[in-house]
């Protein structure tokens, strides 16, 4: 679906050049749920904006279901995320005078979607993310949560074939968050291609895939059983084999219940 | 503490440049406009207040029939006050005059005032030389202003004794006036004792005549509380002695203030053209639109800004201060900014008097008295505590927790007051913009409007009745002279004289009608055009008229009528031909004369009076009837050497007397030259107070768009076009204008439908002014807010959005 191909972006700031993404080679495959982790700074927010099409890159090609992206115009880039791409930001950037259903219709006035089908695929995404009884509230009239799975809703009403969430989880308490993250994993196995920044190493677990980045290139890229698996491998390798065993069989526990 | 407040208030200042810049860019143009239309208020209340005894001298205006006061008096009016009307304290008299004044080798014309001996006693001009009591007691005095004295004699000192020639009579100089620094009504040119005039009056049994108006007449009374009776009094007085002597059939007089005179545009034959009380308010209560234009920018950015003041706030009532703490704060922001716009436009007003000064035709002079200090402080004051009050009180009594928390919201009071004040804005700016099209399409139409004479190269001489016959026939050999004649008067300048006809057979019925005895060719020099029957002409002896005073039945000469004139007598043009009309009257016995033709109405004056009815009668010689002006058309695209040509040849024939001459078309453009006035100073008040909207919308928009700057980048990542985010942007501005338009174009109307009915000749209400206005502040409201919105919406969303 997704193809970088040593793609580079650097940020020229007033004494410093700042390399976010540096030489990177990086494939999607439709389906997937990759979590891209990494510290402060590494270029998480970076790729996810180029992935998006709201950055370009300096170097290298890229390429999102065939289109070569690289060579587009932003007006070309602003076409292909229109249609394709929809987008959950960490604060959740609902606008305040809009109401929840009026929120989650925004993206479908602007495809141009007629009145009676804005409305059925609203009602929709309404149950979907099981927000319909507050749907003539304003966003401050809502919890953090409530208010994810309304940007949640608003990303997904035009069907698109990626969603980019950065931080979903970031503003949230941690029920809200497994909330989300439940919904993410259902999305995706739906059929929904996602791409997660996150800080949280245990949301990784509701992927199937992770990626961490240092300085802008990708140091480590699993698929996430096998994530688990090393990091199990890690933690029992001090441990004598009656205690592995039953580190083991938490191990197995854990990976069952998330 | 004081010094704290002005460092936090200059910070805050530069905090927000473009906020801080607009409301100062606003402030500025609306205190320099008020200052400047102060000055110029002052400058016209001011006139005639430096004489010592001005409270005490009025003016005697005439108020003949049914025709508009006039300040021309019988010359024999102040002898008979003084001397019958113990309430007179002393009376003088003034007659202006054009004079050729012969000096060296050159014969130049002047405007000349011939006034009575206790002239300066009235009018205490300062003498740079000269006495006071004396210089206008010998025959032969002269007193000259300075602007003459330097034109004359290169100096304003060492010119008494010295000696011009005027009108052929040698004078010598016995007193040079200083130019005052206060305007008058008074002409500041030569003057010459009273008895001179007489000279030039050609009937001296005039000189005594009630109905002879030849004089301005100022009397002394000390006691006004009794002015109101003496005004009846000399009314009758004046009624009976002047009753029958004219067509008039009552005679009344007004005592007028001198300090009244010159705002009074109603009275006709003022020494100078008149200003408007009216005009003088209307720009009074303009300049203070604009004024309250640049408050409500103030106040309207300081109360959106306040949004981002919300935590300072929050912080200082934590640690402690007061609301009138608060209050104190941000209302000496205020000031502290309304003082700078103040001394700012201080600054302006010096630099932009010259222009306005032109635009004014006046001569005001930058001083800033102790009281005209006192007032701009005050205006500083109230400039900054009227914008600042608002946004001091919001932002004072916001709540702490709230704020700290970062709870600032918009909250509906203070949308509503922005909104409220944009359309306030927009009202005025949409008011004034009709006001101003309307005015000018008016201005517009009167002066296009079919005047009933032609214009264009026609220049009026005065005088010339001993040369004309010569004049005119070595004039007309010149290739570039098409026409010449005389008359007593011209188109744009008033009819002298009257008549009374009446049809033969309706003897009872009078009709009061203006008078202009002509020579030949007055017609074609004036491109007046014949409706029916004939002009005057050579072929036809019996055209001339002539009054046979012994025997008034045997007056001969025919008449030219106007096509009021035949339709008052209920004629078609061509029935009129031929017709009898009976003149006379009063004294003289009535005489029969044939109406030979009708030409079209012209308008004598300007179009703000009707056309009068008129005759026209034939003199065989100017001095006959007491042709005045001497007319010539040249040929389109004369050159100035053509006209000085003409010049040589009437110095040849006249060589004491001065070529002095206009174009009809510069006495048609200062016939309307108060009129033009207003309208310029409308247009640029208009202008003034569009910018000031227009940027105080810009600002607005500015913070407005800031605020969003995220949601636009979320619409954007959603899918919205630029045009799309643009249209979203402009439009929440779109309905404000037009309810400010639905406010202020009413008022317009009423106001506009009022003043349309001052014109006689006006043009319908032009409804297209209101769309027009409407149209053009919608306009307005995109352009300046398209400015921003395409910035922002053309933004990358992603520099828009942080990570947290």
């Amino acid at each position: 679906m997704i193809k970088f191909n040593q793609i580079s972006r650097s940020f020229i700031g007033d004494e410093v050049e700042t390399v976010a993404i540096d030489k990177m080679n990086l494939t999607i495959k439709e389906g997937e749920f990759l979590s891209i982790l990494g510290p402060s700074g590494c270029g998480k927010s970076t790729l996810l904006n180029v992935l998006g099409m709201l950055d370009s890159i300096d170097s290298g090609t890229f390429s999102f279901l065939e289109n070569p992206v690289d060579k587009y115009s932003e007006q070309q880039r602003a076409r292909l995320r229109k249609q394709h791409i929809g987008f959950i930001f960490q604060n959740f950037n609902l606008i305040d005078e809009l109401t929840v259903e009026q929120n989650i219709e925004l993206p479908l006035y602007y495809h141009n979607v007629a009145k009676v089908e804005r409305k059925r695929l609203v009602d929709a995404v309404l149950r979907r993310v099981d927000i319909s009884h507050r749907r003539k509230h304003l966003p401050a009239k809502l919890s953090g949560g409530q208010q994810q799975r309304v940007a949640i809703a608003r990303a997904i009403v035009t069907n698109p074939d990626l969603i980019l969430a950065d931080e979903p989880t970031g503003n949230l308490d941690s029920k809200n968050s497994t909330q989300v993250m439940e919904l993410l994993q259902q999305l995706n196995q739906e059929g929904a291609t996602i791409v997660m920044v996150t800080h949280a190493p245990e949301h990784i677990t509701y992927g199937t895939r992770v990626i961490e980045l240092l300085d802008g290139k990708v140091v480590n890229d699993q698929q996430v059983k096998e994530k688990l698996n090393s990091r199990l491998n890690e933690d029992v390798s001090d441990v004598d084999l009656k205690e592995k065993k039953s580190i083991t069989e938490q191990a197995e526990m854990e990976v069952t219940c998330g | 503490m004081v010094k704290l407040l002005f460092i936090v208030a200059w910070r805050n200042f530069c905090r927000d440049k473009l906020t801080s810049f607009i409301q100062l860019t606003g402030l500025i143009i609306g205190i320099t406009s008020f200052i400047l239309i102060q000055f110029y208020v002052d400058h016209q209340k001011s006139y005639n207040t430096a004489f010592t005894d001005a409270k005490d001298i009025y003016r005697i205006n005439l108020i003949r029939g049914e025709n508009k006061p006039q300040a021309q008096t019988p010359l024999r009016l102040a002898r008979e006050l003084t001397q019958n009307f113990t309430e007179v304290e002393d009376a003088t008299r003034i007659s202006p005059s054009s004079v050729s004044v012969k000096h060296l080798q050159g014969v130049y014309s002047e405007r000349a005032l011939y006034a009575d001996a206790n002239y300066l006693d009235f009018f205490d001009f300062q003498l740079i030389e000269g006495d006071v009591n004396t210089s206008l007691d010998a025959p032969d005095s002269l007193i000259l202003h300075q602007d003459l004295a330097i034109k004359y004699f290169s100096t304003t000192v060492g010119v008494i004794g010295k000696r011009l020639t005027i009108n052929g009579k040698e004078h010598q100089v016995t007193g040079v006036v200083k130019k005052p620094t206060t305007p008058t009504t008074m002409p500041l040119t030569m003057i010459l004792p009273m008895e001179n005039f007489y000279g030039q009056i050609s009937r001296p049994e005039w000189i005594d005549a009630w109905n002879f108006n030849a004089t301005r007449t100022y009397a002394k009374i000390r006691q006004p509380a009794n002015i109101n009776t003496l005004i009846q009094t000399v009314s009758d007085y004046y009624d009976s002695r002047a009753k029958g002597l004219s067509s008039f059939k009552t005679n009344r007089v007004i005592i007028q203030p001198l300090l009244d005179i010159y705002l009074d545009n109603t009275t006709t034959k003022s020494l100078t053209p008149p200003s408007s009380e009216v005009m003088v308010t209307v720009f009074s209560i303009i300049s203070l639109m604009i004024l309250l234009l640049a408050c409500v920018n103030f106040t309207n950015l300081s109360t959106a800004a306040a949004m981002r003041r919300g935590k300072d706030v929050g912080v200082r009532k934590a640690l402690g201060a007061s609301q009138i703490q608060l209050i104190t704060q941000y209302l000496s922001e205020a000031v502290m900014l309304s003082t700078i716009a103040c001394m700012l436009a201080l600054v302006l007003v010096y630099l932009c008097l010259p222009a306005f000064n032109q635009l004014m035709n006046a001569e005001m002079v930058f001083n800033v008295s102790t009281s005209q200090s006192l007032k701009l402080l005050a205006l500083t004051l109230l400039v900054g505590i009227l914008a600042g009050s608002y946004p001091a009180f919001y932002l004072s009594n916001l709540s702490p927790a709230h704020v700290l928390k970062g709870l600032v919201s918009t909250s509906k009071s203070g949308v509503l007051l922005r909104q409220s004040l944009i359309i306030l804005q927009f009202a005025i700016a949409a008011f004034l913009l009709v006001a101003s099209l309307v005015v000018n399409w008016q201005m517009q139409y009167i002066k296009n409007m079919e005047q009933g004479f032609d214009r264009e190269g026609v220049i009026v001489v005065s005088r010339g009745d001993n040369t004309y016959n010569g004049f005119k026939s070595q004039t007309l050999r010149h290739p570039d002279v098409t026409s010449v004649t005389m008359s007593h008067t011209v188109p744009t300048k008033a009819t002298r004289t009257s008549n009374t006809v009446r049809r033969l057979d309706d003897i009872t019925n009078e009709i009061w009608v203006g008078n202009n005895p002509v020579s030949l060719d007055f017609f074609k020099t004036y491109g007046i055009k014949l409706l029916s029957g004939r002009v005057f002409s050579k072929a036809y002896v019996n055209d001339v008229y002539k009054e046979n005073k012994d025997n008034w039945q045997s007056s001969t000469g025919k008449l030219v009528i106007n096509q009021t004139l035949a339709a008052t007598l209920g004629w078609s043009p061509e029935e009129a031909v031929g017709q009898l009309l009976t003149l006379g009257g009063a004294q003289d016995g009535l005489h029969n004369h044939q109406i030979i033709g009708v030409v079209e109405d012209s308008h004598y004056v300007n179009v703000k009076n009707t056309v009068a009815p008129m005759t026209y009668v034939l003199s065989a010689q100017p001095k006959d009837l007491s042709l005045r002006w001497t007319s010539i058309r040249f040929n389109a695209g004369t050159s100035m050497q053509s006209l000085k040509e003409v010049e040589q040849i009437w110095l040849g024939v006249a060589p004491g007397l001065a070529f002095k001459y206009d174009w009809v078309t510069d006495l048609f453009d200062s016939s309307y030259r108060n009129e033009n006035q207003q309208t310029d100073l409308l247009n640029v008040f208009t202008l003034l107070a569009i910018v000031v909207t227009a940027i105080g919308l810009f600002g607005l928009a500015a913070f407005n768009t800031q605020r969003r700057v995220k949601e636009i980048a979320v619409r954007k990542i959603l899918g919205a076009s630029t045009g799309q985010l643009c249209f979203m942007l402009v439009n929440q501005f779109s309905s404000l204008v037009i309810i400010s338009n639905l406010i202020a174009l009413p008022l317009a109307y009423f106001l506009m439908i009022d003043w349309l009915d001052n014109f006689i000749y006006r043009i319908d209400m032009p409804y297209s002014a209101f769309m027009l206005s409407a149209v053009f502040s919608l306009m307005i409201a995109y352009i300046t807010v398209m400015v921003i919105a395409y910035r922002a919406a053309t933004a990358k969303p992603v520099d828009s959005l942080h990570c947290e």
